[in-house]
């Protein structure tokens, strides 16, 4: 029987920040597909809106959540990853 | 660029990379060979780590293949490459440090060695070895063969290389493979005889090393070519709203007939020539046209009309009368309208984009949700990138690498949908061979910006990426090899020496092995790419994933979940040759084969663990538990 009361913390920490990492994975598709399946694939009118000099879909749909999720990949990888020690070290030979 | 300039900057970039291969080989003297060989001795830096991880990620196609579709379809490019946004946080983070942890306390330094470790297991190791080793070797064909017709675009010019090139057709006489120019095969000559001597003799802290003096070579040629695109179009806005008013050109073939035979010298129409017929029709070359001396008309070529009508008048209004010799015609043979897109304005700016085949357009939405799993999670899973989240040695490392790469994807793929969408309007009709627009691109903004020898330092970048995936790729196949079947199986008392000599003998193999291969230049390059990238992250990802976080997964549940995976993964596209004659697979519901193989791995996971007994206590001990608890 595998007892989890004896799972390492580095273990169960290291499986929570990926189960975060898979999160803000679905957060970007359903945002990203989401927004741009709404307001990209619409083809109801010839002129464009432009925001930026892009098609506004790209810059609410691909451009901004691009930019959160760069900031949110440098927030939760230096300020979130825990710090893991006492790996024990061998070469392989 | 028609003089040497962009061989000194070739010759100069060659002696830098064979220094750094000297200065690792010399560092490779004085450690533990395997460990250092493959591995770096684990000691990878945040630049190192950060750049290796980039450029390994980048190859050819991020250069050469994914301009072309921005080209041919336009903003819909920035959905397909989306999930870039997120990539090097599940690239890195979600297999990272567990994956490290692992690999230091077993001393692995290969991921079937991992896999082996993990599962007690030497049969898993070598049907990991086998799916590695045959699937990367399928992968560094097309990846050679890229590399090589960037080399051609870099060095064809030079006067040197043409003089070479002719040389190597007189020395080689009829041993000259027939399918292939004397420049292609000199350029893939060279880039071989280049890959292999530094990538054997410095092997992986070489590796890594030249990736970071490419990872820069490439955010500066992107950079510069941001820069120097957006000038050139007079703005984002204004490419924007000139590609709103393009309508998806006509695709087909014209014949060029003289109304006298052709004199001696015959009648050459090079690539890219403009042409009117009468009604205001404008039309391009995408191939060069010869009418041999005595003849009256050239073999078909494929040709691009222009269809909107402030493109014609623009591109008149600075075209001579014509440009087509004296008494030549042209004869209209095929001419296609696009399956999605013709006779519209706006659909290089709306989603799904134009297609020339296929009536859904270039991205319909199922396809858009397969490509946002398709890049995160199929960087994720590959072998290449996980080799390099063992190399480092602290956590913090990794932890900057993630922010740091995140900041340098957005500063490349993104930058590279507005240069290639500026390329629409500044290098128009160029619809039929879209995969020359990377070089087209650097001459056309070098020569606007009036510094020639540019060009060469922009097409360096595409070189830098395709030699990057190719080395690491290579040092994987040797290390699978070496390690995995040779020492792990065969001869675990092997001597150093011997261990040495065998990884130089199979590097060098290997290299052999691609450049034949890519003496024949298969079809289907991009495909081949696809297919191969993503076999081995349906193979991998799951085993991995699921060895370091499911402590109840065990050695059949991995066995199942690596070759069910890849088995469904490998029959919607052997289904789609049956079907369609070609390489493109069926897709269920819209989705791609990747999207099912991960799906299917799952499913076996679930069912192949849970069906089986659970794993060793003491497996479960080593890799799960407190140390300090007992």
């Amino acid at each position: 029987m595998i007892d989890a009361s004896r799972f390492d913390p580095g273990f169960l920490r290291a499986r929570r920040e990926a189960i975060i990492i898979l999160t803000a994975w679905a957060v970007c598709l359903v945002w990203t597909v989401g927004y741009c399946g709404i307001a990209g694939y619409a083809n109801d009118s010839e002129a464009i809106a432009l925001l930026f000099g892009m098609p506004r879909w790209v810059v609410w749909g691909i451009l901004v959540p691009w930019i959160a999720a760069t900031l949110f990949s440098a927030w939760f990888s230096l300020c979130h990853i825990a710090v893991e020690s006492g790996h024990s070290q061998s070469d392989g030979q | 660029m028609g003089n040497n300039s962009s061989l000194l900057l070739f010759v100069g970039y060659t002696l830098v990379v064979l220094g750094l291969a000297w200065v690792s080989h010399r560092t490779l003297a004085r450690k533990a060979f395997l460990s250092e060989y493959f591995l770096g001795s684990r000691g990878l830096g945040l630049v190192a780590l950060t750049l290796t991880f980039g450029a390994t990620s980048a190859s050819a196609g991020s250069f050469a293949g994914f301009p072309s579709l921005v080209y041919a379809h336009g903003w819909i490019l920035a959905l397909w490459i989306a999930s870039y946004m997120i990539f090097p946080l599940c690239g890195m983070g979600l297999l990272g440090k567990r994956l490290n942890q692992v690999a230091h306390q077993t001393g692995a330094i290969t991921v079937p060695d991992v896999l082996r470790e993990r599962f007690d297991s030497p049969a898993l190791a070598i049907v990991a070895t086998l799916l590695m080793a045959g699937m990367l070797t399928v992968y560094l064909i097309p990846q050679f063969t890229l590399a090589t017709l960037i080399m051609e675009q870099l060095l064809g010019n030079a006067a040197l290389f043409q003089k070479a090139a002719i040389g190597l057709t007189q020395l080689l006489g009829n041993a000259m493979p027939g399918s292939v120019s004397a420049e292609y095969t000199l350029g893939l000559l060279l880039f071989a005889v280049l890959v292999v001597i530094y990538t054997t003799f410095g092997g992986f802290r070489a590796v890594v090393w030249t990736d970071v003096l490419q990872g820069f070579v490439m955010i500066v040629g992107v950079m510069v070519m941001l820069v120097l695109a957006l000038s050139q179009v007079g703005g984002l806005a204004n490419a924007t709203r000139s590609m709103n008013a393009m309508i998806p050109p006509k695709v087909g073939e014209v014949i060029f007939e003289a109304d006298v035979p052709a004199p001696e010298s015959g009648y050459y129409i090079p690539a890219d020539t403009w042409f009117t017929l009468p009604g205001n029709r404008l039309f391009r070359t995408n191939q060069s046209a010869i009418i041999l001396p005595g003849g009256t008309s050239s073999a078909a070529v494929k040709v691009v009309e222009i269809i909107t009508p402030d493109e014609i008048a623009a591109i008149t209004a600075r075209l001579p009368e014509t440009t087509l010799p004296p008494l030549v015609h042209p004869r209209l043979q095929v001419l296609t309208e696009y399956a999605r897109g013709a006779g519209q304005p706006g659909t290089y700016v709306r989603a799904p984009g134009p297609s020339v085949d296929n009536a859904d357009g270039f991205l319909p939405l199922g396809l858009a949700v397969s490509f946002f799993a398709f890049w995160a999670l199929s960087g994720t899973g590959q072998p290449g990138n996980m080799v390099r989240l063992m190399a480092f040695s602290k956590t913090v490392t990794l932890k900057r690498a993630i922010a740091s790469l995140s900041v340098y994807f957005a500063l490349i793929y993104f930058p590279l949908v507005i240069i290639f969408c500026c390329a629409r309007v500044l290098a128009p009709g160029l619809d039929q061979t879209p995969d020359r627009i990377m070089p087209v691109m650097a001459y056309l903004l070098a020569d606007g910006a009036h510094i020639p020898w540019l060009a060469g330092l922009l097409i360096a970048a595409p070189f830098a990426a395709a030699m990057s995936t190719v080395d690491s790729f290579m040092l994987m196949i040797t290390s699978s090899i070496v390690r995995d079947v040779y020492q792990r199986n065969l001869r675990p008392q092997a001597k150093e020496q011997t261990l040495k000599r065998m990884s130089y003998m199979c590097t060098i193999v290997i290299g052999v092995i691609a450049t034949a291969g890519a003496l024949y230049p298969l079809q289907f390059l991009q495909y081949l790419i696809v297919f191969t990238g993503g076999g081995l992250a349906v193979a991998f990802l799951g085993p991995m994933a699921l060895a370091l976080y499911w402590p109840r997964f065990n050695r059949t549940g991995a066995l199942v979940t690596m070759l069910g995976g890849f088995l469904a993964y490998l029959s919607l596209y052997v289904a789609g040759f049956i079907l369609y004659g070609n390489a493109v697979p069926v897709r269920p519901l819209g989705l791609d084969p990747l999207i099912w193989g991960f799906a299917a791995s799952l499913l076996f996971a679930i069912v192949g663990t849970l069906t089986t007994a659970p794993p060793p206590e003491r497996l479960v001990r080593r890799f799960f538990y407190n140390p300090n608890s007992d």
